[in-house]
């Protein structure tokens, strides 16, 4: 791709070793001109020749004819998100793990070393998260974690 | 990676290590003190290794250096880290700061600078980049009760985010245009007769665009003032001392292989010195908070460390590790004393807010309005030997014109960093200050500061050690 003759003649053109084809860019130039004026020019008419009418009713968001009730946020538990956080942080740990398993033969014993610190330090982020209270969560972990990890006691 | 090579890079790894012991016995140990005491041992360790330790390879696995340049970088990030874990005992506790989390983080963000400066290859810069940026993101939103704290931190990781994706594909097209990541070969694809320079100077654009926002340089400046104001003290402290000067220390290798490069760099790093000079003034001018009026002045400094790049000789170079060193005393001095006045909640901000202090803190006071002085540039603090070589390099490259902009620029700045002067000593004294009165600093924090305070005024009586030692790195 990178050696195909459009490229190198490109590249010519950008370091200025060829000389730019000016014909060209200009009527790219008038082309988006055009374009941009168009749909300039038409917004520009809708805008103002346009009829506009506002009802109460038109402003309120449109729910399949039916009236809304109520918000549409609604409160979720804190720990449904802190397993999200976990399970994104580990599965992208495991992204790693992976690429070196595919070639761990090649790699050898130094690899393995390798992985077994990585892997090493991924259990103590477990154990920490464990030991900190950011696993317990249901009924019990408000009484048990009480401020122990911040993020997860409240 | 052999053993002789994780042998060379044991000083990073102790202060790796000492970061993960410290989270782990934080879950058992709540008492900060000792926390703090550890992590300031492992800062001394890794420094004593750092010196005292010659490494066996000069290289790791390609990507990181062991070479005195770096070693020298190392220990001057494990001080400033040591450094802050000091001046912060009294502010973290007040806070409630998970003392495991904060001393651990911040050993971390040491790793992750000596790594940075340490880079010899593009991969290790961004690894090292990253290393202590994800730590920053934590630490700026760390006083979870502040909404200024939280919104500075968000600030800083969408933008931060936004400057790491460039990064990232600023270092790829580097690699399209060399076929390598090790500098300085990578920049061979930016010299004259690279068939691919194009990408190559389309890559280097890019990279300006990260280093630019990390070190905040004008247009890339804008999360500055905010982050500052909102992140606590001793961690605005660290992003200007250490962040700052472990980007520009590793820039400072991106450009020595660039050779014949720079010359179509120039103009784009001739404008961004001297926009980052003019527009930081100009802002710095009109302010009455004192961290953003510092967030200001850390951009026109970054323009003036900018403009010493341009000069690629080895003079410039150590123009720029002399100004890096004195930025890192004087910014942690003026941002401990900012955490010594600081009282159970909140800090001392609003100018109005240091009315008096020379009458009723003499130390404190003294120290910040030195530090004033020094960071404006005048003669016997470290400051005006610190500007002198950047001029110097800048007028040996052939940019006066620039030069002019960074002695006005100086000269300007003298306005809004004797605002804070005037508001300490010649407001009447006993004024009584608006809101909570300045907490009077504990011993360890002055302290602290008299060591920054010693340090800025050694480097302006006598540079020449400094500047011996540096020339003896590059």
């Amino acid at each position: 791709m990178l050696a195909s003759p459009n490229w190198t003649h490109l590249a010519a053109e950008l370091s200025g070793e060829a000389p730019l084809d000016l014909s060209a860019g200009l009527s790219l130039l008038l082309y988006t001109g055009l374009v941009v004026g168009l749909v300039l020019l038409l917004m520009l008419l809708a805008a103002k020749l346009g009829h506009k009418s506002t009802t109460p009713a038109k402003r309120e968001p449109y729910e399949s004819g039916i009236l809304p009730s109520g918000e549409a946020r609604v409160r979720g538990p804190v720990p449904f998100y802190l397993v999200a956080v976990f399970f994104i942080v580990f599965d992208v740990e495991a992204v790693f793990i992976v690429s070196w398993a595919v070639v761990y033969d090649r790699l050898g014993w130094a690899g393995f070393a390798q992985m077994a610190v990585f892997i090493g330090v991924l259990f103590l982020a477990l154990g920490y998260l464990w030991k900190a209270g950011a696993l317990d969560w249901g009924p019990r972990a408000g009484r048990k974690a009480g401020g122990k990890l911040p993020e997860a006691g409240r | 990676m052999s053993l002789a090579e994780l042998f060379s890079l044991l000083p990073v790894l102790v202060l790796a290590g000492a970061s993960l012991l410290v989270l782990m016995l934080g879950l058992w140990l709540k008492h900060l003190p000792s926390l703090v005491a550890l992590g300031v041992a492992a800062c001394a360790a890794a420094g004593a290794l750092a010196v005292l330790v010659p490494p066996e390879v000069m290289e790791v696995g390609g990507m990181f250096s062991a070479a005195r340049y770096a070693r020298f970088f190392l220990v001057l990030w494990a001080g400033v880290v040591a450094w802050t874990l000091l001046s912060s005992v009294r502010y973290a506790a007040a806070r409630r700061f998970q003392p495991g989390e904060w001393v651990s983080l911040l050993l971390f963000a040491g790793a992750g600078m000596a790594l940075l400066s340490a880079a010899t290859s593009l991969v290790g810069m961004f690894l090292g980049l990253e290393a202590f940026t994800l730590v920053l993101y934590i630490l700026i939103a760390f006083h979870r009760g502040s909404a200024a704290g939280t919104e500075a931190g968000l600030k800083y990781l969408v933008l931060g985010v936004t400057a790491t994706a460039v990064l990232a594909f600023g270092v790829a097209l580097v690699y399209a245009s060399a076929g390598t990541f090790h500098l300085p070969e990578a920049m061979a694809g930016v010299a004259g007769d690279s068939p691919l320079r194009p990408l190559g100077l389309l890559g280097w654009g890019m990279l300006l665009v990260a280093i630019g926002f990390k070190v905040s340089l004008v247009p890339f400046h804008l999360w500055t003032p905010d982050v500052y104001q909102g992140a606590p003290a001793p961690v605005a402290g660290l992003l200007a001392a250490g962040s700052k000067g472990a980007m520009f220390s590793a820039v400072v290798g991106l450009l020595a292989g660039i050779g014949l490069g720079l010359r179509d760099l120039t103009p784009v790093l001739w404008a961004l010195s001297g926009l980052s000079m003019l527009l930081g003034t100009l802002a710095a001018l009109r302010q009455e908070n004192v961290k953003r009026m510092l967030a200001y002045s850390s951009v026109v400094h970054m323009g003036f460390v900018l403009m010493g790049l341009l000069d690629a000789g080895p003079e410039g170079q150590e123009a720029v590790v002399f100004y890096l060193v004195f930025y890192a005393l004087v910014s942690l001095g003026a941002f401990g004393v900012l955490t010594a006045f600081s009282g159970e909640e909140g800090e001392p901000q609003q100018l109005a807010a240091f009315r008096g202090a020379g009458y009723r803190h003499p130390f404190l006071a003294a120290a910040l309005a030195v530090f004033m002085l020094a960071l404006a540039g005048v003669p016997p603090t470290g400051g005006f030997m610190a500007k002198l070589g950047v001029f110097a390099a800048a007028i040996r490259a052939g940019h006066l014109p620039l030069a002019l902009v960074g002695v006005l620029a100086s000269l300007v700045s003298l306005v809004y960093y004797l605002k804070l002067v005037i508001a300490m000593y010649m407001s009447a004294e006993g004024a009584p200050p608006s809101g909570s009165p300045l907490h009077r600093g504990t011993r360890l924090e002055a302290a602290c500061v008299g060591v920054c305070l010693l340090g800025v005024l050694l480097l302006g009586l006598a540079p020449g050690a400094l500047l011996d030692w540096i020339g003896s790195l590059l």
